[in-house]
């Protein structure tokens, strides 16, 4: 009986060893970079596929939110109660097509209104647009089949959230390209990723960037939190991996990203893009049990956008023409 | 008291009960404490560690895994103290009544915040630490909870009844986590919520336990005294029938995904926790319906019947809710779950009532009782089938690229997870589980004990039990004919010529036989019989064993000296 006890203490005293040893920041540093290298490759790939397509069409599923009552500038909500959020959600769909130096774009979207409780739920009528480029100018465009100089003033109502993906006034912006063009750089990435992974699920193949991004105090940039980690001694972020801690009386923001492109039959089927953005507030706690009120620093989501673009291929014959104009 | 079984012959005997409510309300409330205890840590403890320690999904489940070679030697040891425990109580009350207590106060410790306190290597020793003992005491108190309807009546059917009905208050105990972490998320963050249902169960869940190790009285004596660590195993090998079920409910894990999914599922799928309680609640209800039928559904097929097609009913429809998917209302979601848990307040009593069958038969094969043995090899069983759950379950969350919330940097962190992942955790909750559980019905193929052999068996053991003046189940019998013999003990008809020539035995003659066989059996052939059962019949070996002058041990002389005395009256008995 004893001899069995005393096998059992040194199994768990080893368990406890070997799940104690967690990495170091280098040890985690150098398996962050294994994993950038062999996600960036299954990337580049990729990429370079996409960009050789001439023929595509996607639709995009948008999701944004916002905390309505947090105060930037005073970095805090006005009581415990105050948390709701107004959301908007418009989507759309882009097709593309190449023949040589010719171009064409067309967009079909939706546009969702803002109703009287600051809630954009519901619906624009749906506008139709078409542009041709040669040699990547801007030749033509047409608003629901009417051709026109520039998008009328009254067919963009409603665009403001949705801005800061594509504009349509002029030109309109390849989201898709966009993201995968910005991921391509992975020496401008590189500083923020938190995870990179390459894998094969249930026969799609996934590759999968996590990035942290952050806004100190009184900055107007983000930052990579490697670097700002580096120095735990000074700086407003510490720690890695789960154990990432940020200093929020020092950090206005914290911007989490999940990007991840999966491929299946290699094809590009789906681009998705999360961000959080987290907030510093702050908030005074009474303490119970001394009656003293005390300053504490919290971090929390005051704004989130999703983009999912679901990739369509419809080139029945294989061959790729530019539509009349 | 009393209640009639009737045999396929048409025999009737009567039934002595032994159980009064208050042990079936006692034994209840215990049984619905560590059901608390068992939901909160297996529904909630996964997230906890992920969410509020913010330790890696991998990590946690690597941990699970590797407790469990703690149990390996935990268990069985477990097993063989309470075998050997002789005390005035018996020899499973004693660890609930001084256990209670202490497992409270582990619960509560195992929740504590402190994912802001500890570094990462202090999460994880702290994790490791709070469930080793968390297991070391669920080991403590639950093997000998699960051993004690096993001992508290030699009645099988009321031993059938206290399973089922306290089965039934434990499977609303297992939702007690599931209604705290639903009304205390309503009013504080997902942190403060955590600790106050380990408070709430960590002081609660004792009372209970005290309350049943108070009540309920053990009244099957110890049989089995001189036991080690390994006769455990052994026994396992031994009894075949019981080590069919043991595998068959080993591969039960899979089925447990779905439960420990929901939580998921409500938090990522459906962006919002509270609705955990949509779902488990109706779950909670069907189980409960289910369990009210397995008796009624009983009486029409036998348990291992009613245990694979309960499995197969239940993959069907969790087949059914992953086609409907889960971009519908969760309402529709929900709603078809309630029908994919009818069948699994079935599957989970059903196996309990075959393991007390497995320790009558292996009693009524080699004289042997081993309650403590199997009790904790079940406990075991239990154990590994959660870890591994767990394990898979953690596997398959990394697997399908789970975004592990950033607990040290941002308050109640439910990250964007991939469409990837959704659809994962949806299969996760659905399809994986449906796929994989019909696997457990394999060894069930090979389980032998139906309802008619354990009739037989019930009888030749509630004949020796009252022959060893442990107390016997008969109190009376009616013939096949449909006439009313009478209210008589066992002891009471071997005495009567009278009885034994209307159902054609031999008084004296019956050791070994079955009830049926003792009714049917033409007097002629009696002594034949009784020489092909010898090597199975205790007391005819102590015979026998007396009559080649051989010394007889204690329990020999007992039965010799009862069937003497049964021989001396025979001789001028009258009714």
């Amino acid at each position: 009986m004893k001899k069995v006890l005393l096998a059992a203490v040194l199994v768990v005293i080893i368990a406890l060893a070997l799940a104690g040893c967690n990495p170091t920041r280098d040890e985690f540093i150098r398996d962050l970079d294994a994993g950038i290298t062999k996600a960036g490759g299954r990337y580049d790939e990729v990429y370079e596929k996409f960009l050789s397509l001439d023929r595509y069409a996607y639709d995009a599923e948008v999701y944004l939110e916002e905390m309505a009552n947090y105060d930037a500038e005073k970095r805090r909500f006005p009581d415990e109660d105050s948390g709701g959020k107004n959301w908007y959600k418009p989507s759309f769909s882009y097709g593309f097509v190449k023949n040589g130096g010719a171009e064409y774009v067309r967009l079909t979207y939706t546009p969702h209104l803002k109703n009287g409780e600051g809630f954009y739920e519901s619906y624009g009528a749906e506008v139709f647009y078409e542009f041709w480029y040669e040699g990547g100018e801007l030749k033509q465009i047409k608003v629901d089949g009417a051709v026109v100089s520039e998008v009328p003033a009254d067919k963009s109502e409603g665009y403001d959230l949705f801005r800061e993906y594509f504009t349509v006034n002029g030109s309109v912006e390849n989201i898709a390209a966009s993201i995968m063009a910005e991921y391509a750089d992975m020496e401008e990435r590189k500083s923020s990723i938190a995870a990179a992974r390459a894998e094969d699920i249930l026969g799609k193949h996934l590759v999968n960037y996590l990035t942290y991004d952050f806004r100190l105090r009184g900055s107007e940039e983000w930052q990579g939190w490697r670097a700002l980690s580096e120095d735990e001694s000074e700086s407003a972020v510490t720690g890695f991996d789960e154990d990432l801690r940020v200093d929020w009386e020092h950090a206005d923001y914290m911007r989490l990203g999940n990007m991840c492109v999966t491929v299946q039959k290699e094809k590009i089927t789906m681009i998705e893009l999360y961000n959080e953005i987290i907030g510093a507030y702050h908030k005074t706690e009474e303490q119970a049990w001394n009656n003293i009120s005390a300053d504490n620093w919290y971090g929390d989501r005051v704004e989130a956008d999703s983009l999912i673009l679901t990739f369509r291929y419809d080139g029945k014959d294989g061959s790729v023409t530019v539509p009349a104009k | 008291m009393a209640a009639e079984l009737t045999l396929e012959s048409g025999v009737k005997i009567t039934v002595r009960k032994y159980l009064k409510p208050k042990d079936y309300i006692t034994f209840s409330m215990a049984r619905f404490a560590t059901a608390a205890i068992t939901g909160l840590v297996s529904g909630y403890l996964l997230i906890f560690y992920t969410s509020v320690l913010g330790i890696d999904p991998l990590s946690v489940g690597t941990m699970f895994l590797i407790s469990k070679i703690w149990d390996g030697v935990n268990d069985p040891i477990m097993g063989v103290i309470i075998d050997k425990t002789r005390n005035k109580m018996g020899k499973m009350r004693p660890y609930l009544l001084y256990g209670a207590v202490p497992f409270g106060l582990v619960i509560i410790a195992m929740f504590l915040p402190l994912g802001n306190v500890l570094s990462s290597l202090g999460k994880v020793v702290f994790m490791y630490a709070s469930y080793l003992l968390y297991d070391f005491m669920s080991t403590l108190v639950g093997v000998p909870l699960d051993g004690l309807p096993a001992v508290a009546s030699p009645n099988s059917e009321e031993r059938a009844k206290i399973i089922s009905v306290s089965r039934i208050v434990g499977s609303i105990g297992e939702q007690s986590g599931l209604v705290l972490y639903s009304f205390f998320i309503m009013f504080m963050n997902m942190k403060t919520t955590f600790l106050l249902m380990g408070i709430v169960i960590g002081v609660l869940a004792p009372v209970f336990m005290i309350l049943g190790g108070i009540n309920v009285k053990e009244r099957i004596q110890p049989i089995t005294e001189n036991v080690r660590v390994l006769d455990g195993f052994k026994y396992m090998f031994q009894n075949k029938q019981f080590l069919v079920l043991i595998l068959g409910l080993l591969l039960t894990f899979f089925r447990n995904l779905v439960s420990a999914m929901q939580i998921y599922m409500v938090t990522y799928i459906y962006g919002n926790g509270s609705l955990n309680i949509a779902f488990a609640l109706p779950g909670a209800v069907a189980s409960m319906i289910g369990m009210l039928f397995a008796p009624w559904l009983k009486k029409r097929m036998d348990a291992k019947k009613l245990f694979i097609l309960s499995t197969l009913v239940h993959s069907a429809v969790l087949i059914l809710v992953w086609l409907v998917g889960y971009e519908v209302h969760w309402g529709l979601t929900a709603a078809l779950m309630f029908f994919a848990m009818l069948p699994v307040g079935i599957i989970n009593v059903a196996p309990h009532l075959m393991v007390i069958d497995t320790l009558d038969y292996w009693e009524d094969k080699t004289g042997k009782r081993q309650e403590g043995i199997a009790f904790a090899i079940v406990s075991l069983r239990s154990k590994v089938s959660s870890a591994f759950k767990d394990y898979f379950m953690a596997f398959l969350l990394a697997t399908f690229l789970f975004a592990t919330p950033l607990t040290s940097a941002v308050n109640d962190h439910s990250p964007w997870q991939l469409q990837t992942t959704l659809d994962g955790l949806f299969m996760m909750f659905t399809l994986i589980p449906a796929v994989l559980n019909p696997v457990c019905i394999i060894p069930f193929l090979f389980y032998t004990l139906s309802g008619k052999r354990m009739a037989e068996i019930n009888a030749r053991l509630s004949y020796k039990r009252m022959l060893e003046g442990h107390g016997g189940e008969f109190e009376g019998l009616e013939s096949g004919e449909g006439k009313t013999v009478g209210w008589l003990s066992l002891e009471d008809m071997l005495r009567t010529p009278t009885l034994f020539a209307k159902v054609g035995a031999e008084p004296g003659e019956v050791g070994g036989m079955s009830l049926e066989q003792l009714i049917a059996y033409p007097a002629s052939a009696a002594a034949e019989k009784d020489n092909e059962e010898e090597k199975e019949s205790g007391f005819v070996a102590a015979e026998r064993a007396a009559l080649d002058g051989e010394p007889l041990t204690d329990e020999q002389k007992t039965e010799v000296a009862v069937n003497e005395a049964l021989g001396e009256y025979d001789e001028g008995g009258e009714l």
